[in-house]
């Protein structure tokens, strides 16, 4: 399957605008150092930036243990609630577990490893090199970073088939919620490419900023998973109205988020080609990927899921489906619900030719 | 069963991960190294 020339040239495009999306934190930081006159690098009186101890303390909490636990609450009183009835068979309910917990004891040691020992090795003197950096620009430098990266891993797997699979299980789960926030193919999870930089940027001084970042960032994607419409009040209260428009263009709500989780683009409320963001929406605004609708789409999922085995979702390509035709099965497509293009259907007996869109 | 073609998916994928992974590294640790070095 080759890549259309269209989207070559999109994708070409809008990685060179990433450059400068990157490097946009850093000439500002220097340009704000030459206009101040402050070279911190050379040291100062100043004690490094600690945020106070109490909320230190909250956000070192929360990134360990406290949001796995408040996702797990949401996730009960979601169930309580009704919201998976009928939808959350025993093989859902045993992929979201097993997704929910195998990771948490996974992907550490592949992190544990990359920051401990591999960076040591290729970078013996940068440890910290880059530890003068202040925290609100460290802040700003990891939050682009950091989500920039992940845009680009995620938007990649929706457009270039051959990766398609690998992340296929997020988007099957015909329902939105706890249940399925973490819900995710183990090989797409081990590798996400914004937890090694991020752990990169730790080492070399950026840490105490990614703390905060991670935290923030978990409460925004998990909020755009929600069941909960939170963002509705943004839409419909007048004085709130200016705040959702900013909001719904800066970061991922339930409106823009679910529309990427719809099973069909035909209402004109899903939108599964585009609206990749993450913690920001503001790339998907950028790049011309995003739509954004105020609405929540009535049906979610892959429309030609076959609820395969929980193990091939989780596991695919090590394990496959027994599933005949499914795209997790051996010699199964890559993109189960490709539409030819250009496809010429001759109707008999008159001869008509119908072009297929 | 896992095969070759598997395996060759498996070794493309990691690369796409790798490279999105040094590119902006480079891109931000080196843009900083740089800058550093120009202004001090």
């Amino acid at each position: 399957m080759k890549l259309d020339k269209e989207l070559a040239g999109k994708i070409t495009r809008d990685g060179l605008i990433s450059v400068l999306l990157y490097t946009a934190p850093i000439v500002l930081m220097f340009a704000s150092f030459q206009i101040f006159g402050y070279k911190p690098w050379e040291g100062s009186n100043e004690l490094p930036f600690r945020a106070p101890a109490f909320i230190e303390a909250v956000f070192k909490n929360l990134s360990s243990w406290g949001l796995p636990v408040i996702v797990l609450v949401l996730g009960i009183i979601e169930f309580a609630a009704g919201l998976y009835e009928n939808k959350w068979t025993k093989n859902e309910r045993i992929l979201d577990i097993v997704c929910f917990v195998v990771p948490k004891l996974v992907v550490k040691p592949f992190v544990a490893y990359f920051g401990l020992k591999l960076l040591p090795a290729i970078l013996p003197d940068a440890k910290n090199v880059l530890d003068w950096v202040p925290f609100w620009w460290a802040f700003l430098i990891i939050a682009v970073a950091d989500d920039l990266t992940q845009y680009w891993y995620h938007r990649l797997h929706h457009q270039l088939p051959w990766l398609w699979r690998f992340h296929r299980t997020h988007h099957s789960a015909p329902y939105m919620g706890m249940a399925m926030a973490g819900r995710q193919n183990i090989i797409y999870t081990i590798f996400f490419s914004q937890t090694y930089l991020t752990v990169a940027l730790t080492y070399l001084g950026l840490g105490y900023a990614a703390l905060f970042v991670k935290v923030i960032k978990s409460f925004i994607t998990t909020g755009a998973h929600s069941s909960v419409p939170w963002d509705k009040p943004f839409y419909e209260i007048r004085w709130l109205k200016p705040i959702g428009w900013v909001l719904e263009r800066l970061i991922s709500t339930p409106a823009t988020h679910h529309a990427h989780h719809a099973d069909t683009s035909d209402d004109g409320i899903g939108y599964y080609k585009g609206n990749f963001g993450n913690m920001f929406f503001l790339w998907d605004i950028i790049f011309g990927t995003g739509i954004i609708t105020r609405k929540y789409p009535s049906s979610y999922g892959i429309q030609h899921y076959q609820e395969e085995e929980w193990y091939a979702q989780f596991m695919w390509p090590i394990f496959k489906s027994k599933k005949e035709g499914s795209e997790l099965a051996q010699g199964g497509p890559m993109v189960g619900d490709v539409v030819p293009e250009h496809d010429t259907v001759t109707l008999k007996p008159d001869t008509t030719t119908v072009a297929v869109a | 069963m896992f095969t070759f073609s598997d395996a060759v998916l498996l070794i493309r994928k990691i690369a796409v991960g790798i490279l999105l992974t040094v590119v902006p590294f480079v891109l931000i640790a080196g843009g900083i190294w740089l800058a550093w070095q120009l202004f001090s």
